[in-house]
C-alpha cells in the first residue's frame, strides 16, 4: 500500500484518490457425497484505485472519476501507466461535483484470528455437517466449502485510513432424496462468520426434510383465489423492493420520487406495514462492517417505520447530490415482524412456497414470481407437498393487504419475518 | 487487427515452466494456467458517466497438481518468489490433505492426467482495436446514443448505454503442453426506462461478439425498437396462465437451449448424479426437428477459445442430433469418472476459482421452415420476444425463463394484444418434444450476459438459435 500511495501521489494530474485493498487467503474443499473431489487454496490481493479530476465549466463544478485495478504483479511502471490512463479518462467524465469522505471515528477495526489455520476450522465444520447428512430418506449429494481470511483497507486523499478484517464462510449444500420412481434435489447456500454448530445442524436437517417433501410432491393442481405464503429467501427478495425505493442513487436517477414522510405502501393499508432498520453490525453476518466502501462510519438507521419513509439511504456521493446526510451503504437489514403469528397466518387454505427455482422481484415494476420447486398446498384439511407450479403478482397490488409473521429469522445479512401472506397472486398449476 | 498475448505472460512463461519442473519432481502431474485479462467498461445515463476496469479484469495463475490420490490447486497472483509458490502448493497438496485424512475425510481417487505433446496458439482478430480509441471518443459516442435513445420516447426517465472491451490472454504450461491464446470481445447494451401513470417499464438491446469498436454500429439500429417496445409494454396485459402454442425468437430459443437444456448436459452434474440428462444419452429427448450444439469451436462468439482452463482444446459438440441426446459437455475430471473424452468445456470464473463443466456457445441449429409459416400455423398462442433471466434445474428438468413479452396470435395472425411479464415454466422434455417447427434463418447468438452455475461461478457464454415453435406453459 505504501508503494502504491507513493506512486499515486507522483501522478500530479490526480486531484484526489481513493484506494480500496483486500488481501484474501482462502481454503476450499469440494465433496461428492462424503468424499473429497478436490482441495484448493489461494492467496490474492484485490486493489482498486479511483482517481478524481475536479473541474469547472460555465461556472459549474464537476468531478470526473475513473477507477482502475492494480494487480499484485504490476510493476511500478505498469501502475503509473494505469493511473495516468485513469486520470486521463476522468477528465472526460462530467459528473456532478461532490466531496470525498473525511476521517470519521477510530480508523482501525482489525482483529487477529485466534486460530490461523483455516483448514483446521473447516474440518470441524465438515464433520458436524456430515453427522447430520442422512435423514428422512434424504442425504447430502455434494457440498462445497469456502473459508476466507480477508483484511481490507480503505485510504483516500482526505486522510481516511480504515482497516477491517473478517473470516467469512460459504457452504453450498446439495441435498438429494430418491425412491424407485424418481430422484430429486434441493440447493442451499449458507453464509456466516461465526460458526454455530447447532444452527448448522438444524439448517441441514431442514434442507433434508424439504428434499424428502419434494420427492413426495405432486404437480401443483389448479387452484383459484387462495392466499400465497412466501418463506425463506423469497421473503427477503420480496421486501427488498423497498430497498430500491428508499435508495439515494435510485432517487437521483429519478427511478422513484419518494420523500421523507411518504407512505411507501400507499394509503388505506389493511394488512401489516413494513418497518426496515439498517444496521452496520449484525452477529454472524458476512456483511457486518463499521465502515462502508467509501470510509463512511456507519450507524444504525431507521429507514421505514410502519410504512412511512424515515430516511433515504445514500452513499457519500449520492447524499451530496441530494443534499442530505450520508447514511453510507449499510450492509445489514432488519425487517420487523408483523401483527400475526405463523400459526395465525396459516388458517384456512393457502399455498406456502418453500423453494423457488429463482424468485424474481423486478425492482422497477414491482412484478414478482417464479417457478417453485417445493410448496405446501393446504386445502383446508390436509397439507400436500406440491411442485412444478409458478406464481406471479405485483407488489403494488399485494402490499395493500399483506401480513408479516410476528416471528422473524436471520438469513446472513437479513433479519426478516419467517413468512409473508399475500393475496391477489396468480397461481399457475396443471 | 490480430490480437497479441499479454507480454507479462510471455515474459513469465520461463518462470512458470521452472515451477512446473520443480513440482514435477514430486507430483506426477503439474500444470499452470496463467491469465492476464484487461477489461474496461464505459457507461453513461442521464445523470452520470463512469469509466472503470470491469469485473473480468484479472491477472494471476493457478497450479494444479496430482496429490497421489486426486488433485489439489493453488491460485496466486505474485511471481516475485517462485519458491513461495512451490511451498504453498506443498502445503495444500501435502499438509492439508494429510490433515483431512487424519480427520477421516476420504478422497475420491482419480488417475493421473496423461497428456500428448501439444504446442499451439490462437489470436482472435477484430476490425477496429477498441483499446486504441480514446476515452473521449468512446464517451462522446455513448452520450450521442444515450441522447438519441432518450429523445425517442416522451415517457423515458432515463436511458442507459454501456460499452465493454475485453482482451483475454491465457497461457497453459505443463510438462507436455505449451498453449497461448488472446481473445478480444466487446459487448454493448442500451436500456430505455419509461414511466407513465401505470408505473415503470423498460426494454433493452444488446450486442456482443469477437468484435472491436465496430460493434457501436449494431446498437444504434436497435434504439427505435427499444422505444417501441416500451410503448408496447405500457399496453401489455397479464397472461391468463396456461399452455399455449409459442413461437420463440432466437433470444428465447437460446435461453431455452442454455437454461432448460444446456446446464443439464454439463457432465460434472452426471458424476454427481445431479442431471437427468445422464439417463437419456442415446435416447430421444426432443422432436426429430431438434438439433443442438455447444462448443468453443461451434461458433464465433464470446464463448470461443482455442483451449479451456484445463488446457483441453475446445471442440464442437453435437448435443442433440435429430431429437436424440448424443453427447454431454465435460471438463477433464468428469470425463475421467465417466470414461468419456473431455470436450474442452472445463472453465473457471477466474484464475481464483475451480474449473467446472461449463457451456460456451450453445444453440439450436436451423431448420427448414419460415417464421411466416410458423405464425400461420398457430391457432392460439404467443410470439415470445426477449428475456430477462432463466434458471436451470438439471436434476428435475424444471424450466424457469422470465421473458420480456409475448405477442398474441389467433388463427395465424397477430391480434395486436401484448402480454407482459411472461414466465415460461414446465418440464424440459415436454417442451423439447413439442418442437414442431424450426426456422431456416441464420443462427443468431448473443453473449452480452454471463452464466452462473447454481448462484455463482460466472463465465461468459453465448446462446441462441433460430425461431422455434413449440408448446409451453406461460404465467
Amino acid at each position: 500500500m505504501d508503494r502504491l500511495l507513493q506512486l499515486v501521489k507522483e501522478v500530479k494530474a490526480i486531484d484526489e484518490y481513493q484506494i480500496t485493498q483486500k488481501v484474501i487467503t482462502s481454503k476450499e474443499l469440494f465433496f461428492i457425497k462424503d468424499k473429497l473431489q478436490m482441495n484448493r487454496g489461494k492467496d490474492v490481493t484485490h486493489t482498486t484505485v479511483v482517481v478524481f479530476k475536479n473541474f469547472e465549466e460555465d461556472g459549474k463544478k464537476y468531478k470526473g472519476l475513473a477507477s482502475t485495478q492494480i494487480k499484485a504483479s504490476d510493476t511500478d511502471e505498469e501502475i503509473t501507466s494505469k493511473l495516468k490512463k485513469a486520470i486521463f479518462s476522468a477528465q472526460f467524465v462530467k459528473n456532478d461535483y461532490y466531496e470525498l469522505v473525511t476521517p470519521q471515528g477510530d480508523s482501525d477495526s482489525t482483529f487477529e484470528e485466534k486460530t490461523t489455520d483455516l483448514t483446521v476450522k473447516i474440518t470441524k465444520l465438515i464433520k458436524d455437517l456430515y453427522q447430520e447428512g442422512n435423514q428422512f430418506g434424504a442425504f447430502l449429494n455434494s457440498t462445497e466449502f469456502f473459508i476466507n481470511k480477508e483484511t481490507s483497507r480503505i485510504v483516500n486523499s482526505n486522510g481516511v485510513d480504515v482497516k477491517t478484517s473478517s473470516t467469512p464462510f460459504e457452504v453450498e449444500i446439495i441435498t438429494e432424496a430418491s425412491n424407485d420412481l424418481d430422484s430429486v434435489e434441493l440447493f442451499d447456500v449458507l453464509h456466516f462468520t461465526d460458526y454455530n454448530e447447532e444452527w448448522l445442524k438444524e439448517t441441514v436437517k431442514e434442507s433434508l426434510h424439504q428434499t424428502k417433501l419434494r420427492l413426495e410432491a405432486v404437480p401443483m393442481p389448479k387452484v383459484e383465489d387462495i392466499p400465497v405464503i412466501l418463506s425463506g429467501e423469497s421473503v427477503v427478495q420480496f421486501l427488498n423492493y423497498y430497498s430500491f425505493h428508499v435508495d439515494g442513487a435510485s432517487k437521483y436517477n429519478h427511478y422513484h420520487e419518494n420523500k421523507i414522510g411518504d407512505h411507501l405502501q400507499g394509503e388505506d393499508i389493511i394488512g401489516d406495514k413494513v418497518t426496515m432498520v439498517k444496521t452496520p453490525m449484525l452477529s454472524n453476518s458476512t456483511y457486518s462492517s463499521k465502515y462502508d466502501a467509501d470510509g463512511v462510519l456507519l450507524e444504525e438507521t431507521e429507514v421505514i417505520s410502519e410504512g412511512v419513509l424515515k430516511a433515504i439511504l445514500a452513499s457519500n456521493r449520492y447524499a451530496y447530490y441530494l443534499g442530505i446526510k450520508p447514511t453510507g451503504m449499510i450492509g445489514n437489514t432488519i425487517y420487523s415482524g408483523g401483527s400475526k403469528s405463523v400459526k395465525e397466518l396459516k388458517q384456512g387454505p393457502y399455498l406456502e412456497l418453500l423453494k423457488f427455482s429463482a424468485f424474481q422481484m423486478d425492482r422497477f415494476t414491482g412484478n414478482f414470481g417464479g417457478e417453485f420447486r417445493l410448496g405446501i398446498y393446504y386445502d383446508g384439511e390436509k397439507e400436500i407437498p406440491v411442485t412444478l407450479g409458478s406464481i406471479s403478482g405485483n407488489i403494488k397490488v399485494s402490499q395493500k393487504e399483506m401480513y408479516l409473521s410476528k416471528e422473524t429469522t436471520q438469513m446472513n445479512r437479513f433479519i426478516a419475518p419467517k413468512i409473508i401472506k399475500l393475496k391477489d397472486v396468480v397461481i399457475a398449476g396443471e | 487487427m490480430k490480437t497479441k498475448v499479454s507480454q507479462f505472460l510471455l515474459d513469465n512463461k520461463a518462470v512458470l515452466k521452472q515451477i512446473v519442473d520443480v513440482l514435477s519432481k514430486e507430483f506426477k502431474y503439474v500444470s499452470i494456467l496463467g491469465v492476464d485479462t484487461v477489461s474496461n467498461i464505459y457507461a453513461v445515463n442521464c445523470t452520470t458517466t463512469s469509466v472503470a476496469d470491469a469485473d473480468l479484469t484479472e491477472k494471476g495463475f493457478v497450479v494444479r497438481v496430482f496429490n497421489s490420490i486426486n488433485y489439489s490447486e493453488y491460485s496466486f497472483d505474485q511471481l516475485n518468489n517462485p519458491d513461495d509458490v512451490v511451498e504453498s502448493v506443498r502445503e495444500i497438496a501435502y499438509k492439508d490433505v494429510a490433515l483431512l485424512n487424519s480427520c477421516n475425510v476420504d478422497l475420491i481417487e482419480f488417475p493421473v492426467i496423461e497428456e500428448d505433446v501439444l504446442v499451439d496458439s490462437f489470436n482472435s482478430e477484430v476490425e477496429i482495436d477498441p483499446f486504441t480509441i480514446s476515452t473521449d471518443e468512446k464517451i462522446k459516442k455513448l452520450v450521442e446514443l444515450k441522447d438519441e435513445g432518450f429523445s425517442l420516447n416522451k415517457s423515458f426517465i432515463d436511458f442507459r448505454v454501456s460499452f465493454q472491451e475485453t482482451l483475454i490472454s491465457k497461457i497453459f504450461v505443463s510438462s507436455k503442453k505449451d498453449l497461448e491464446q488472446s481473445i478480444l470481445f466487446t459487448t454493448m447494451s442500451a436500456v430505455g426506462i419509461g414511466r407513465n401513470d401505470q408505473g415503470i417499464k423498460y426494454d433493452f438491446k444488446s450486442a456482443s461478439g469477437l468484435k472491436g469498436y465496430e460493434i457501436f454500429d449494431e446498437i444504434k439500429s436497435g434504439l427505435q425498437e427499444i422505444s417501441d417496445n416500451v410503448n408496447d409494454l405500457f399496453k401489455a396485459e397479464r397472461v391468463v396462465p396456461g399452455s399455449y402454442e409459442i413461437i420463440c425468437d432466437p433470444d428465447v430459443s437460446g435461453l431455452i437451449a442454455h437454461e432448460a437444456f444446456g446446464h443439464g448436459v454439463e457432465m460434472d452434474m452426471f458424476v454427481k448424479n445431479r442431471a437427468k440428462g445422464a439417463e437419456y444419452i442415446n435416447k430421444e429427448i426432443a422432436s426429430l426437428k431438434t438439433n443442438m450444439r455447444d462448443g468453443a469451436q461451434s461458433a464465433v462468439e464470446v464463448g470461443t477459445y482455442l483451449f479451456d482452463d484445463e488446457g483441453t482444446l475446445g471442440t464442437d459438440t453435437v448435443v442433440i442430433d435429430n431429437g436424440i441426446l448424443v453427447n454431454g459437455i465435460s471438463d477433464v475430471l468428469s470425463a475421467f469418472k465417466l470414461g468419456t473424452t473431455p470436450t474442452g468445456n472445463g472453465r473457471r470464473e477466474s484464475f481464483e476459482r475451480k474449473a467446472y463443466a461449463r457451456m460456451t456457445n450453445t444453440f439450436f441449429d436451423k431448420g427448414e421452415e419460415t417464421v411466416e409459416d410458423m405464425i400461420k400455423a398457430t391457432k392460439k398462442g404467443y410470439f415470445l420476444e426477449g428475456y430477462f433471466s432463466g434458471m436451470e434445474d438439471p436434476k428435475n428438468w424444471g424450466i424457469q425463463c422470465v421473458l420480456a413479452k409475448g405477442r398474441e396470435i389467433i388463427d395465424g395472425q397477430f391480434t395486436g394484444k401484448i402480454i407482459s411479464p411472461v414466465t415460461l415454466t414446465g418440464y424440459v422434455p415436454d417442451l423439447l418434444q413439442a418442437i414442431s417447427m424450426v426456422s431456416k434463418d441464420d443462427v443468431c447468438l448473443t453473449g452480452s450476459g454471463a452464466c452462473g452455475k447454481g448462484h455463482k461461478e460466472w463465465v461468459k457464454v453465448s446462446c441462441g438459435g433460430t425461431h422455434i415453435k413449440t408448446i409451453g406453459r406461460l404465467s
